[in-house]
């Protein structure tokens, strides 16, 4: 593979060296000079012929290679004007464009955007989520990203109070997570209920749903990168929101501004806090039990940077939250939980030249987790520590227009530290971690304008095991028409890392590591696609996926008390697969705005002994739904007033059928009856799930000084009871087994919150 | 393109149907019998397992009619002794051992139960753990005083107790007290129990208020969850020290604590017992099975062997 690139390399470059030149520059928003990640760049020759194309990468930058001549060069962005402007191309040349929001020209306009010039969301597997749509859906407490994302085909939710995604038949360790190029290994607030992800903060949601290219590894499945705001460098901007039980402020600005005027940089911080004591003060007033003594969480982030030059931009970003809770329950007990993230990424942006563009990013996540019961004195601890130090440097390299290559290396050092501490005595405590390494060469080839090839090699290494990986790439796309695109994309992906989560409440989530006897987990996707440009605003996709996965490897929930186990001994050892197809109506049609998604998907996993011992059956996991439907729509009744609802609907999850029961009336370990569950494990069906959520949202001028945006929204409208879970109990009267139903959210939730642009 | 786009989206559901899998019933011999060395032969217990919509009577479920021997294996896996099982309690399912004799530390029992209408018999055998005794002790009289430093019941106890492999222990604590009130329970147990909070505690109001509320009889022998010989101290001279965690302690006044060595049965058995409702990377709602080592059958065959101390705590 790697000889096939450096092939076409050399073919290509002297080729491009001596004819072309190169359009390359920045593209960026008009009102505050963010850069905007995957704008399309298109030159279209005056004298005639075929226009040719890109996208800006993630910080905003695009390389067109033209032959010399005249183009007619139109930018566009979904939501921005599109800019056109006819250049004279005879040498290399730098182009920035600054891109206006159409919403400038006032409330009443309709909202365009030309769904064709989205080049960046039709590539295969990817999706993009605008922050202003992620902040319009209704929400619990706050906007969520993952909420958002999980609305989208192929990506699931394991039930109202877990923010965790389930993409593609994977679980939530299956994605990685970024945040500025940083990892983030529990992003969750609430033990799960939202993310951590401030949507005030975040400029950028980019989901790989499955088939990603080689300069992303480490995960199985799919990739969310995220970035954070740069910050206005145009002027001083901020926002406040007020919510019923959460509030969040943010404020940007440029940096003190050059002696001839020119930019320097910009910076932006935000911060978000529960604001839940007064409501919990109320409700003790009123003698309501069991409240916590304790309930709160934040967030902050911040980034600021720095352009020292043209070529070069610094940029320092961070990111903090924490959740604390302390629950008493009967006499002598209580629950503590704590845990946060904090995230740190130091990076610098650098034009070699205008065809070789390279991010250099130093990273730095922490995180950490203190779970303690206390029961009569008997203290059950299991603190977790996870630290991750890593140096990352991404090389984008364009010879021609037929051809872009990228390159990069990722080394760091991971720690993780689980100990189990059961009354004073350290018992699980495993110290996993070691060094990694991981690098990556892929090319874009593009013949011709209906043809694109996507190639590359990623290899990745992990000391503790000494574990070396090579994992093929490979997608193609072909446009029999202008608005036709068919895809098929291949990838082996390899994961050195196990997240053992019970999928409710994230504060006890741990991680494992590969090891001597524990290889890697390993899969391949195939992913097949046809994307439909529909009209001019409205797309259509369908992509179908088939998926394994091999050596899966998580905490063997048999093992009652790990301490003197050997690593691997409190590990189980399985594999999985997963197939489905997903649609995507989406586009704008007068005033409505928004998406029909359409998921058929199957998941399946097995392992030794289990479900019965001596068998190794396939079963569904608890995230597996066959069908899976949205529905978002937004319309706009004009004089400000928005209205935004969506619709969900799954049919059900997998569960374990409790068939019948036996007793257990003689141990020597207990006076008190038993009662033996048989169960057919996850063979049933959960009654099918819908939620209506409905929000409306009023924009206007507040007292003059800023802009106000007030929303009301309403979740479970009419008052589904969704079922999470069962539970059983034996009736020690009549032996009649008793299933109680827990609900998801049963009741209709109002949320509402004002937030002010200034 | 087009003409083709109704019928992807129709494939899915067609394909797609949401099948549940099989969740059909099939009612099996449940056995329950805890060996324990150095005592009597144990009890065999054999039930049938019901289905989730039929009440578990015990009585009605109980197998009566069974044939049932408890064979000790011998070197090399002939038998030594074959004990012959009769029913002395059709109410309970209860089998008795018609031979006298006791449990052997370190031995093998074949469990052979012959069913009528049932063509094959149901069987497990056990290896029993090996004999292991106290030391010493340290803090068997002491207050109650569970959030300060105090210690309860340390014992230092003779290793190993299966040769060539860790132990895995339970330890139970038993009150001894005859009729004790709600004043005679910790803070922790009072709080489960006392469901009305302002009358006088009265275990048997309590009991008859609601149906499903814990009783005292519940928690009159109580136990901890399954740990490794791993967790604990091991001495310079191959002594194990074991200290008695504060959570096994419910009642004030005079217990009995026991130190468990249990056999791989009894160990699968427990382990799989706790995770039915929920478990460390199971998903609320998953049910796992039992790990049942009984071949056409379910339920536990299993031994264990024991030392036992009586701790005095008490009241602040």
């Amino acid at each position: 593979m790697s000889r096939a690139l450096a092939l076409l390399l050399l073919l290509a470059a002297p080729a491009a060296l001596a004819q072309n030149a190169t359009l390359s520059g920045y593209v960026r928003d008009a009102s505050s000079g963010e850069t905007l990640l995957g704008a399309t760049v298109q030159a279209t020759p005056e004298s005639g012929g075929t226009a040719q194309g890109t996208v800006t990468n993630t910080a905003g930058f695009y390389t067109l290679t033209l032959p010399a001549g005249r183009y007619r060069i139109a930018v566009s962005y979904i939501g921005y004007a599109t800019k056109t402007e006819v250049l004279a191309l005879a040498a290399d040349r730098r182009y920035d464009v600054e891109l206006r929001p159409e919403d400038e020209q006032g409330d009443e306009v309709e909202v365009t955007g030309d769904r064709e010039a989205e080049e960046e969301n039709r590539r295969i597997g990817v999706t993009t989520l605008p922050v202003e749509t992620i902040k319009a859906l209704p929400s619990v407490l706050e906007p969520d990203v993952f909420r958002s994302l999980q609305l989208l085909p192929g990506v699931k939710a394991a039930s109202d109070f877990s923010s965790g995604l389930y993409v593609r038949g994977g679980g939530p360790d299956q994605t990685l997570i970024l945040l500025d190029r940083t990892t983030v290994y529990n992003p969750t607030h609430f033990f799960g209920l939202f993310s951590t992800f401030n949507p005030d903060a975040i400029k950028d949601v980019r989901l790989f749903k499955g088939g990603y290219p080689a300069e992303y590894g480490g995960r199985l499945g799919s990739v969310l990168d995220l970035y954070n705001r740069d910050g206005n460098d145009r002027h001083l901007d901020g926002t406040a929101s007020v919510g019923l039980l959460a509030s969040r402020a943010m404020i940007e600005g440029p940096l003190p501004r050059a002696e001839d005027g020119r930019s320097r940089g910009s910076y932006m911080f935000a911060a978000r806090r529960s604001t839940l004591e007064p409501l919990l003060a109320a409700l003790k007033n009123a003698d309501i039990d069991g409240l916590p003594d304790r309930f709160y969480f934040y967030d902050l982030n911040g980034k600021v940077g720095i352009a020292p030059t043209a070529n070069d931009r610094v940029s320092a970003s961070f990111y903090a939250g924490r959740d604390d809770v302390v629950l008493p329950f009967l006499e002598d007990a209580t629950v503590n939980l704590a845990y946060g993230n904090v995230t740190g990424s130091a990076g610098w942006t650098h034009l070699f030249s205008p065809r070789l563009f390279s991010t250099f990013t130093l990273t730095a996540s922490k995180y950490y987790s203190r779970p303690t019961f206390n029961i009569t004195g008997t203290r059950f601890e299991s603190p977790i520590d996870i630290g991750d130090v890593s140096v990352r440097g991404d090389f984008e390299y364009t010879p021609s227009q037929q051809h872009t290559m990228k390159a990069g290396f990722w080394v760091g050092s991971l720690d993780f530290r689980l100990t189990q501490r059961f009354a004073g005595q350290t018992g699980f405590s495993p110290r996993l971690g070691g060094q990694y390494a991981q690098a990556y060469v892929q090319e874009r080839w593009t013949p011709s304008s209906r043809l694109s090839v996507e190639g590359g090699v990623r290899t990745s290494y992990f000391s503790d095991g000494d574990h070396l990986r090579f994992e093929p790439r490979l997608n193609a796309e072909f446009r029999p028409t202008e608005r036709v695109r068919v895809q098929a994309g291949y990838g082996r992906f390899y994961q050195y890392l196990s997240l053992v989560s019970n999928g409710a409440f994230t504060a006890a989530d741990f991680w494992l590591t590969t090891a001597d006897s524990v290889p890697p987990s390993y899969g391949d996707q195939f992913v097949f696609g046809v994307k439909t440009n529909l009209t001019r605003r409205l797309n259509l996709d369908i992509e179908a996926y088939y998926r394994t996965m091999r050596d899966l490897f998580e905490y063997d929930p048999y093992i009652p008390d790990p301490a003197g186990l050997p690593y691997h001994k409190t590990l189980r050892f399985g594999d999985g697969y997963a197939y489905g197809l997903e649609t995507l109506l989406q586009g704008q049609v007068g005033r409505f705005e928004g998406f029909v998604g359409y998921t058929f998907a199957v998941t399946r996993r097995r392992f030794p002994d289990f479900p019965l011992p001596g068998q190794q059956a396939y079963y569904a996991p608890k995230y597996d739904r066959t069908h899976d439907g949205n529905v978002v729509a937004t319309y706009r009744l004009g004089r400000g007033w928005k209205a935004t609802t969506v619709f969900t609907y799954g049919t059900g999850q997998a569960y374990s059928v409790v068939t019948g029961q036996f007793g257990q009336r003689h141990s020597p370990f207990t006076s008190a009856n038993g009662t033996n569950l048989v169960s057919a494990f996850n063979q049933g069906r959960l009654p099918a799930y819908h939620r209506l959520d409905v929000g409306f949202t009023k924009e206007g001028r507040f007292f003059g000084f800023a802009d106000y945006e007030l929303q009301l929204q309403l979740l479970n409208a009419y008052s589904r009871k969704n079922v999470w879970f069962y539970f059983y109990r034996t009736d020690p009267d009549t032996g009649l087994l008793d299933r109680v139903t827990v609900n998801q959210i049963p009741v209709p939730l109002p949320n509402i919150a004002l937030t002010l642009n200034f | 393109m087009r003409r083709f786009l109704p019928l992807l989206l129709v494939l899915p559901l067609l394909a797609g149907c949401d099948a549940e899998g099989d969740t059909s019933f099939t009612s099996q011999v449940a056995v329950e019998s805890y060996q324990i060395v150095d005592e009597p032969l144990a009890p065999i217990y054999l039930t049938r397992t019901v289905a989730a919509d039929r009440p578990y009577v015990p009585a009605d479920a109980a197998v009566t009619d069974a044939v049932v021997t408890v064979t000790l294996v011998g070197e090399g896996g002939s038998p030594d002794v074959v004990v012959p099982y009769r029913l002395v309690n059709a109410a309970q399912g209860r089998y008795d051992a018609v031979m006298g004799g006791d449990v052997q530390p370190l031995r093998t029992y074949r469990l052979r139960a012959t069913v009528p209408g049932q063509s094959a018999p149901v069987t497990a055998s056990t290896t029993t753990p090996g004999r292991f005794e106290t030391l010493s002790s340290t803090d068997l009289d002491v207050p109650y005083a569970p959030f300060a430093t105090q210690r309860v019941a340390s014992f230092t106890i003779s290793r190993p107790v299966f040769p060539g492999k860790s132990t895995a222990f339970v330890f139970t604590s038993e009150t001894l007290l005859q009729s004790p009130t709600l004043n005679d329970v910790v803070p922790f147990l009072r709080s489960i129990l006392d469901r009305d909070d302002n009358g006088t505690p009265d275990f048997q109001e309590a009991t008859d208020s609601d149906d499903r509320s814990p009783t005292f009889e519940d928690f009159r022998l109580g136990s901890s969850p399954v740990l490794n010989e791993a967790n604990y101290e091991t001495n310079a001279d191959g002594s194990l020290t074991i200290d008695l965690p504060w959570i096994t302690v419910l009642f004030y006044g005079d217990l009995r604590v026991t130190t468990n060595a249990i056999d791989d049965n009894l160990y699968d058995y427990l382990r799989s017992q706790a995770i039915q409702q929920g478990g460390t990377g199971l998903s609320p709602g998953e049910v796992p099975n039992l790990l049942a080592r009984v071949e056409n059958g379910t339920g536990l065959f299993g031994s264990l062997s024991r030392v036992s101390a009586t701790l005095t705590v008490r009241k602040p």
